[in-house]
């Protein structure tokens, strides 16, 4: 480790060489910013990172059935089991895709699940089951950590992260529907654009930009140089669902393909993650992951929720209006971190305001107990 | 280049333009910095008269900073740099991490070196940039249509940039030789059957043999 301590600046002079970057939008101004590494790890143990692994790989299956669930039988509401405006209200549900299995019935193919540690254990903090980001850069950071300090690699067992892009390339190939697999990237000055070239690269995809792509008779075509079109089989949209397809969503939208959906709709093509995932990683449906895995799985959920109160029930309105100064809102309808109110930082005129907001419309926040993180030891 | 699509031809192609528009023009300014050193004090008035650059600049420690460290300026270094480098990494799936790398530290280079003071000696370090990622195109892509189209584009500001600054007959028919050989290969539909016959009678104004070739990546 002492080695690793003095390479620290050459690890991210190395970053920078490969153009390692995260961009942001400040003030209207596009910033191209590096992204920031501490190569000194913060160490998860074995044991506790497979009881990890277990319990996030139960949740993102149960997820999953909740997803096909919600958009055919909807036996999950039918039981009772999570009330019907948590699903229809969510601002994730997609009407547009009702009916449509997607290829192998997988709808979220990558889930980025936020998890934090407490001193009582594990939180499940939030599910990002949409267009989740970030695995690039892992992937290359270790390998500029390998080289810079193979002796901490010699003298530790450190898990093996470098295999992700043969298991995103894999699971293309699996859910596809005869084709190419592209990576869908908005552009050059999306904030995660190193991200979309690298793992294209480095899963042996195409990098397609929308205007690369055309949809002919209902099938995805990439648009070659050569004229002659390839059918692509999986797509890895790196673009929300409201800008996929301006036929039927956002109609002014120039990042999306014109008629996606209607190839998607009749089998041709996998889209990865499935449209309409949102409307499982809605805060408000949150609070009902826990259920989900009880009703699909018959398990118990191996990792935990952090205390959440949905104001939706009366026995939680009634705590949450007793006791707001000790909690954290969260607005379902907000994303990014938007929309998030400590109670006892809000002053005497806001805190009145926002229990009258949560009486008013008690489906639009959930509460959550603060959670004091732990730091890793290091 | 059944992977590949027009607008990354495009890209391609530009990538190659750009990166030869930072190395020739990084090493013309090291002969012409060397002409100043002496009598000639205003030879950067005959550097913009060849490349159509008609703004002034109140004396040649004028001119080396802004033709080499504004970013602004369209004939800069580190514009054409930039360039280069908005190119190159959305072909990062065509010509590999590595060689992308190679563009962004010569740019990285030209932000860094000349944000104070202008050494004319830091533009070796471009030269050497760029060269690498003339060596690491060669390595590292695999696909020779991919090559061709980035080599298209260097030979194509080559060429223009020779007979601006009359370079000599030798190195300017090398140029266009090699220019050819590399539009031949990828103009699948001939449009430009007539690029030999072009370049043959372009001297020093290469405007319609450009169009000719910049039809191709269009």
């Amino acid at each position: 480790m002492e080695n690793l301590k003095k390479q620290v600046g050459r690890v991210n002079e190395s970053l920078d060489r490969y153009g390692v970057k995260f961009c942001l939008y400040k003030n209207g101004k596009f910033i191209d910013q590096l992204f920031p590494f501490d190569a000194i790890p913060r160490i998860i143990e074995y044991d506790k990172f497979k009881v990890l692994e277990k319990g996030l790989k139960q949740r993102a299956y149960a997820l999953n059935l909740f997803l096909n669930d919600i958009y055919s039988k909807r036996s999950i509401i039918k039981d009772g089991i999570v009330p019907e405006e948590f699903v229809y209200d969510a601002t994730g549900f997609l009407a547009e895709r009702v009916g449509i299995t997607p290829s192998l019935g997988v709808y979220n193919h990558i889930s980025g699940i936020d998890l934090v540690e407490a001193p009582e254990g594990w939180y499940i903090l939030e599910d990002n089951l949409r267009v989740p980001s970030g695995a690039s850069y892992p992937l290359i950071a270790r390998d500029i950590t390998r080289k810079m300090s193979p002796s901490t690699f010699e003298n530790n067992k450190v898990y093996e992260n470098r295999d992700y892009a043969d298991i995103l390339r894999n699971m293309m190939d699996e859910v596809s529907l005869g084709g190419i697999n592209v990576v869908l990237t908005p552009g050059r000055y999306n904030s995660a654009f190193f991200e979309h070239s690298y793992l294209a690269k480095k899963a042996g995809a195409v990098l397609a930009f929308p205007e690369d792509l055309e949809v002919i008779n209902d099938v995805l075509y990439y648009k070659t140089f050569n004229g002659t079109p390839q059918r692509v089989g999986a797509v890895y949209r790196r673009l929300s669902d409201e800008y996929l397809d301006p036929m039927v969503f956002v109609q002014n939208s120039v990042i999306g393909v014109p008629h996606l959906m209607e190839a998607y709709r009749k089998g041709n093509v996998a889209i990865i993650n499935a449209p309409g995932n949102g409307v499982a990683d809605d805060k408000g449906i949150y609070y009902f992951v826990p259920r989900m895995i009880k009703y699909y799985l018959g398990e118990e959920p191996i990792l935990n929720n952090a205390p959440t109160y949905v104001p939706y029930y009366k026995e939680d309105m009634k705590y949450i209006i007793d006791n707001l100064e000790k909690l954290v809102i969260k607005d379902v309808s907000e994303a990014g971190g938007y929309g998030v109110l400590f109670g006892r930082d809000l002053s005497k005129a806001d805190f009145e305001k926002l229990k009258d907001h949560i009486l008013a419309e008690p489906r639009r926040f959930i509460a959550q107990e603060i959670i004091n993180f732990l730091d890793l030891r290091v | 280049m059944d992977n590949v699509s027009l607008s990354k031809a495009s890209s391609l192609f530009w990538l190659g333009r750009y990166a030869e528009r930072a190395y020739t023009l990084s090493s013309y300014i090291i002969s012409y910095s060397d002409r100043m050193v002496d009598d000639d004090r205003t030879a950067y008035l005959d550097f913009c008269g060849r490349l159509g650059i008609t703004e002034t600049f109140a004396d040649k420690y004028d001119f080396f900073n802004k033709i080499i460290s504004d970013e602004n300026n369209s004939f800069s270094i580190s514009h054409s740099l930039m360039l280069a480098y908005d190119n190159a990494i959305t072909l990062r799936d065509q010509i590999d991490t590595e060689t992308v790398a190679y563009i962004q530290l010569a740019y990285n280079s030209v932000l860094r070196s000349f944000n104070k003071d202008v050494n004319i000696m830091d533009l070796q370090k471009i030269l050497d940039y760029v060269m690498s990622f003339w060596g690491a195109a060669d390595d590292f892509i695999t696909d020779e249509d991919v090559r061709c189209t980035i080599k298209a584009g260097k030979f194509t500001e080559r060429v223009d940039l020779f007979c601006r600054f009359e370079k000599g007959e030798e190195y300017i028919s090398s140029a266009k030789h090699r220019l050819c050989n590399y539009i031949k290969r990828l103009d699948k539909n001939h449009s430009c059957d007539d690029l030999k016959v072009l370049l043959e009678r372009c001297g020093s104004d290469f405007s319609e043999t450009e169009q000719c070739i910049l039809q191709l990546f269009r």
